[in-house]
């Protein structure tokens, strides 16, 4: 037995000796291979984040708490020159729960120079704000515009089909959407009453069989792109569900949106300014509004709502100083108008003023102060002042 | 063309705004005149796009260079990038991230393929 032990040794050994001296290092395979080839199909993850302290009080309270560690991670699969599939996860805490979001996730194809196709779920060109300008460490300021986000009047994703493109009409240019999708849903009150006649975005499986169309048409006027107009669009004949009292409720809104970025020398830096007005007209419906004693009482409203925001930030890109170069002063305006007579009518006036700190590109302090004047609303109303500090950074 | 005659007569007689269904009737009628001047937009841009030939779009674009001062990758990478987030530094991505970040953004933002392919060219050159 011990003879076959030491023998089996023996081989082994003598196997793994042999074998050790094929490896010839002037043939060696990390050495005669090609060089480094990037492969056509291409995977990247990119996102944001952001997290900070938000301040808030009212005439009654003071409310602080550290908010945010939001991460938004964006998966991008490049299957071709032409094909590409997009997706943006979103996961925030908030009302000490994890959320768990799908912004988009959609696949596009590039059928020419002049237009890409998308299918699946993608933001809105309705205006740019959510488009373009929402993310973290793109906005601006920590808080979006009134208008916008939850409860807001303005669409920012749908389930659908796009055509999308762009045309150098050399030296200006014009860039065009249109899309179908799902389309919103109607609130009709039955869950949440005080909410009757909003419309809901968010209609991942369509309650009818009428979409809703849209687009935005953008033009470049200038040959610096300096400054973009667009005017955007979205319609659906029907918001409430099938066979329903409410079948039958249209909706149209519509949005002007403006933008002129410029180094202006004479100030030393670029000047940004942004803006969008959003209009949103539902058909009249009638609700029924239940009273503590039970009884119930039908009412209607003329149910229309708008929205508008104004921006301007200034970067002294231009000073002497590095310190100097990095900052950023901004303030915005916003206004919120939702129907008289509705359970969430509300007049809102919000002002907001920052000071950025841009640590690099993709990478932003931001310290704000923000105050808003409201009749109305979820809270009643009244005046409602913020302090924020936000770190926001994109990946 | 009943909707125009009702707006006509309604503003003859003063009574838009107390006509709510006609307002309605309106609102839908410029949407769609919007949307079939989408259509036709769309509906040309294709056609013009589809018909021209790889080879003439070359010729056309050589006689284009020779008249025209075109503007560099680095010009439209900071007039372009900078419309919404500030300009990024071509060093934080290796040539084939550029490419997929490229193709994401021009679709994003709307470019044109000009814009975009000389954007990419400079990112790639100055990484």
């Amino acid at each position: 037995m011990k003879k076959l032990i030491l023998i089996t040794v023996i081989i082994v050994f003598t196997q793994m000796a042999f074998s050790q001296t094929y490896n010839d290092f002037d043939t060696d395979s990390t050495r005669t291979s090609e060089p480094f080839k990037p492969s056509k199909t291409q995977f990247m993850i990119r996102g944001y984040g952001h997290t900070g302290l938000n301040t808030l009080s009212n005439d009654e309270e003071t409310e602080s708490s550290y908010v945010g560690s939001a991460f938004a991670p964006i998966f991008l699969f490049k299957h071709s020159d032409r094909l590409m599939f997009e997706a943006e996860l979103e996961f925030v805490l908030e009302n000490n729960e994890l959320e768990v979001g799908l912004e988009y996730a959609d696949v596009m194809y590039v059928l020419n120079k002049n237009m890409t196709v998308r299918a699946g779920k993608f933001l809105l060109p309705f205006g740019t704000f959510m488009e373009r300008l929402h993310p973290a460490w793109i906005n601006r300021l920590p808080t979006r515009p009134l208008g916008f986000g939850h409860d807001g009047i303005a669409p920012s994703s749908g389930i659908g089909v796009e055509l999308r493109g762009a045309f150098d009409l050399g030296g200006p240019k014009l860039n065009y959407s249109v899309y179908s999708t799902n389309g919103p849903r109607l609130k009709d009150g039955s869950e949440e009453p005080e909410e009757a006649g909003m419309l809901l975005f968010q209609n991942f499986e369509d309650n009818n069989n009428s979409k809703a169309f849209g687009g935005r048409i953008g033009l470049l006027p200038f040959a610096d792109s300096s400054t973009e107009i667009g005017f955007s669009t979205y319609s659906t004949s029907k918001v409430g569900a099938r066979d329903s009292d409410y079948e039958n409720v249209g909706a149209f809104l519509y949005a002007i949106d403006f933008a002129f970025i410029k180094q202006i020398p004479a100030i030393k830096g670029f000047i940004d300014i942004k803006g969008q007005y959003n209009n949103s007209n539902i058909d009249d419906a009638t609700f029924t509004e239940v009273h503590e004693d039970g009884d119930e009482e039908e009412y209607t409203f003329d149910n229309k709502s708008n929205s508008l925001y104004a921006q301007l930030s200034y970067r002294p890109t231009m000073a002497s100083s590095d310190f100097l170069k990095k900052l950023e002063l901004v303030g915005r305006y916003s206004n919120l108008n939702t129907p008289e007579g509705a359970e969430w009518e509300e007049q809102s006036d919000q002002y907001a003023f920052g000071l950025n700190y841009w640590l690099t590109w993709r990478s932003v302090i931001k310290v704000a102060y923000q105050t808003t004047d409201s009749v109305g609303g979820h809270d009643g109303g009244g005046t409602t002042n913020g302090f924020f500090v936000h770190w926001a950074i994109g990946f | 063309m009943m909707v125009v005659v009702q707006l006509m007569a309604s503003l003859y007689t003063g009574q838009l705004d107390s006509n709510k269904h006609i307002n309605t009737e309106i609102m839908k009628t410029i949407y769609k005149i919007v949307l079939i001047g989408l259509m036709l937009l769309i509906t040309g841009a294709v056609i013009v796009s589809c018909s021209s030939t790889k080879d003439k779009y070359t010729a056309v674009t050589d006689v284009e260079d020779e008249f025209k001062i075109e503007k560099s990758g680095a010009q439209l990478w900071g007039e372009t990038c900078n419309r919404c987030h500030l300009a990024p530094s071509p060093a934080d991505y290796n040539d084939t991230d550029w490419e997929t970040i490229s193709l994401h953004m021009r679709v994003r933002a709307n470019l044109t393929e000009k814009e975009s392919n000389k954007i990419l060219e400079f990112l790639k050159s100055a990484n």
